[in-house]
């Protein structure tokens, strides 16, 4: 009896211990799809590529050139009323240049979507049971898919319109006035000015931001900007820059972005990184990673009135920057 | 009662309540929601079943597996996602079954179904006997109308009149008879042959009449009338066979002024019958179309004809297709 025991002890170890663990698993290649629709934009781009796992250390030449792509993916953007559909769009497969980075010699596939006269209804206005279906379908893969609702675009009432004289010296600041209806806002200042060196004049725009809601906030307090801030941050974002002889001051820029949840979950979630690195960032597709937003981006300009105007070439936060008042 | 049997009494009180207050083990909650629940084979439905939920272990431990359509057999094997996109290839409907089980194998069930298109099966021709030409029909929510625009008649150049002479008159497309396909361009006291009465057979063949308002309603009241694809629902291959297309439409005065408007190939637009109040009394009277754009179709009155310059000469009017209903027994 006791050999017994003794015999299935052994046995009941060795099958427990078994140690069979793959640190690499070689799983099939997981699509992985960016996409951000804006009723704004003159086109709508589905970025599409898939996870591979290289096996040596990583060089730039040892990628294989088709791992990351799908040549023979098809995508779609549909817009459905409920259940009825509204319509339905395939998009066509480009190349892009690729951004200086990891993969700089690598192809860049993308899929776009041109506004035109057939194609614009997936880009108008939104109604209450609108629905935007991603579907990409992938030879030998399940289909990936995802939806969203359309996003409204923020209103700016004031300015009330573009050129309008714009001061940021009377006692509450200035105050933009805006009706938002997305998820998460944010608002932001720019200032154009062109830079004149020696030989050439360059048109810039410097932007930062001035608010931002921190989670669902339809009509949020619209955000003001006092004179000096508006004068310590323009001292801060305009480059200094030693080759400009001078700079002229045309526009204030106001902006709006908006995001739906989906924009906002997957930010809020890539800025935590998971302590074991073991779980996967938020990803609102089916059969994929990646993620499927909407944004909107609303904009209105003024113009500076004169003692605003005076103070940017001459405050002690913007004399550096060398803007002049004609 | 001796002591030994209240210890046992004891005992056994104590373990009875020990065993009933275990928790009874309760089936998961099943249920999904499908988008949408009609399309065609290109249509990818969702499933979404993450409300479902097993009330002992909420979020953890429940598989789901499907029936795709209805015939008991699970297509699928026990997964734990609660997400699921697939198209259907085979047209009509298809009751989908979804099994939520638990670890203790309890299981529940949740049912939807959806509707795939087909073509219209409904489909047939006819020979207008007036002239031999041959056009298709279809019947659409019990109604058979032709899925082709009339062609019978005379064109005329743009810069003559109908008239009621005894002949049935109509326009070509932009004034080309390359586009003769297109069907006539006919205005509407030509569609009615000159006596307005409602359903009256005006220039269809026989046994078949210029619709009414109502009778274009109830046939298109099987899809929406705004906010859809009108070529998805209408158009060639269609769920309905009605064989949309945009063809335009025109309105025109006749010379000198010769005022002329085609309209473009974004929208199109059929006569109905109903009589204008007042007929020939009032010119600036309406009658009733039917219009189609891209994704709406409305009803539209249109001017019966219009005294643009207080002229006779100068009497805008519309000309439009002409889709002709059967007469029911």
């Amino acid at each position: 009896m006791k050999s017994y025991l003794l015999l299935f002890s052994f046995l009941g170890l060795f099958i427990s211990c078994e140690t069979d663990f793959d640190p690499i698993y070689r799983s099939a290649p997981i699509p992985v799809c960016y996409a951000f629709l804006d009723a704004e934009d003159s086109i709508a781009r589905v970025r599409l590529s898939k996870t591979f796992i290289l096996e040596d250390a990583f060089k730039q030449d040892n990628i294989p050139s088709d791992s990351l792509e799908f040549p023979d993916a098809r995508v779609w953007l549909e817009r459905w009323n409920g259940d009825y559909l509204y319509l339905r769009a395939e998009l066509m497969q480009s190349y892009q240049a690729r951004e200086p980075g990891l993969f700089p010699s690598s192809p860049n596939p993308i899929f776009i979507l041109p506004k035109d006269e057939n194609t614009a209804r997936i880009f108008d206005p939104p109604n209450q049971k609108d629905l935007i279906k991603l579907i990409i379908d992938i030879p030998g893969y399940p289909l990936v898919y995802s939806q969203l609702s359309p996003l409204r675009p923020a209103s700016i009432s004031f300015p009330r319109k573009n050129g309008e004289r714009i001061t940021f010296y009377s006692i509450e600041g200035f105050m933009p006035k805006c009706k938002v209806y997305s998820y998460y806002q944010e608002g932001w200042i720019g200032i154009e000015y062109t830079d004149h060196y020696a030989d050439s004049d360059i048109l810039r725009t410097a932007w930062w931001r001035e608010y931002h809601s921190d989670s669902s906030m339809f009509n949020p307090p619209p955000f003001k900007v006092t004179s000096e801030e508006f004068l310590m941050k323009a001292g801060i974002f305009i480059p200094d820059d030693d080759a400009v002889r001078y700079r002229t001051f045309h526009k204030v820029w106001i902006k709006i972005f908006g995001a739906d949840r989906n924009y906002y979950e997957y930010n809020l979630r890539a800025q935590v990184s998971p302590i074991d690195q073991s779980g996967l960032p938020y990803s609102n597709l089916v059969n994929a990673i990646g993620l499927f937003a909407a944004t909107s981006s609303t904009k209105k300009w003024g113009v500076l009135n004169y003692f605003m105007k005076d103070s940017l070439c001459y405050s002690q936060y913007t004399r550096h920057l060398k803007f002049t008042p004609w | 009662m001796s002591h030994f049997s209240y210890r046992n009494l004891f005992i056994l009180t104590i373990m009875g309540l020990l065993f009933s207050c275990e928790a009874e083990n309760l089936p998961p909650v099943a249920c999904f929601s499908l988008s949408p629940d009609q399309g065609d084979s290109l249509t990818v439905f969702y499933f979404d079943a993450r409300e479902s939920y097993d009330p002992e272990t909420p979020g953890f431990g429940m598989r789901l597996r499907w029936d795709w359509n209805g015939d008991s057999i699970w297509d699928t094997d026990y997964i734990k996602e609660k997400e699921y996109v697939r198209r259907f290839k085979t047209g009509s409907w298809h009751q989908v079954i979804m099994e939520a089980t638990d670890q203790d194998g309890l299981v529940s069930l949740y049912s939807d179904s959806l509707l795939i298109f087909e073509g219209n099966g409904f489909v047939d021709s006819i020979i207008d006997p007036r002239d031999g030409q041959v056009y298709s029909i279809a019947r659409i929510n019990y109604q058979w109308v032709m899925t082709e625009n009339l062609r019978f008649g005379t064109a005329l150049d743009i810069s003559v009149q109908p008239e009621n002479n005894g002949i049935t008159e109509f326009y070509n497309y932009q004034n080309n008879p390359e586009y003769a396909h297109y069907g006539g361009l006919y205005n509407w006291d030509e569609t009615m042959n000159y006596k307005a009465e409602e359903g009256n057979q005006g220039i269809c063949p026989p046994g078949w009449h210029v619709p009414k308002l109502t009778e274009w309603k109830d046939m298109l009241g099987i899809f929406p009338s705004k906010g859809a694809d009108m070529n998805y629902y209408w158009g060639k291959e269609s769920p309905s066979g009605f064989n949309l297309e945009l063809l335009g439409f025109m309105y025109y005065t006749l010379p000198p002024d010769s005022l002329l408007s085609w309209y473009p190939k974004n929208t199109v637009a059929w006569w109905c019958s109903d009589e204008p109040a007042d007929y020939l009394q009032d010119p600036d009277d309406f009658v009733y179309s039917i219009r189609f754009f891209m994704s709406r179709w409305e009803m539209r009155r249109m001017i019966y004809r219009f005294d643009y310059f207080w002229d006779e000469r100068s009497l805008l009017k519309f000309a439009c297709y002409l889709r002709c209903f059967k007469d029911m027994d």
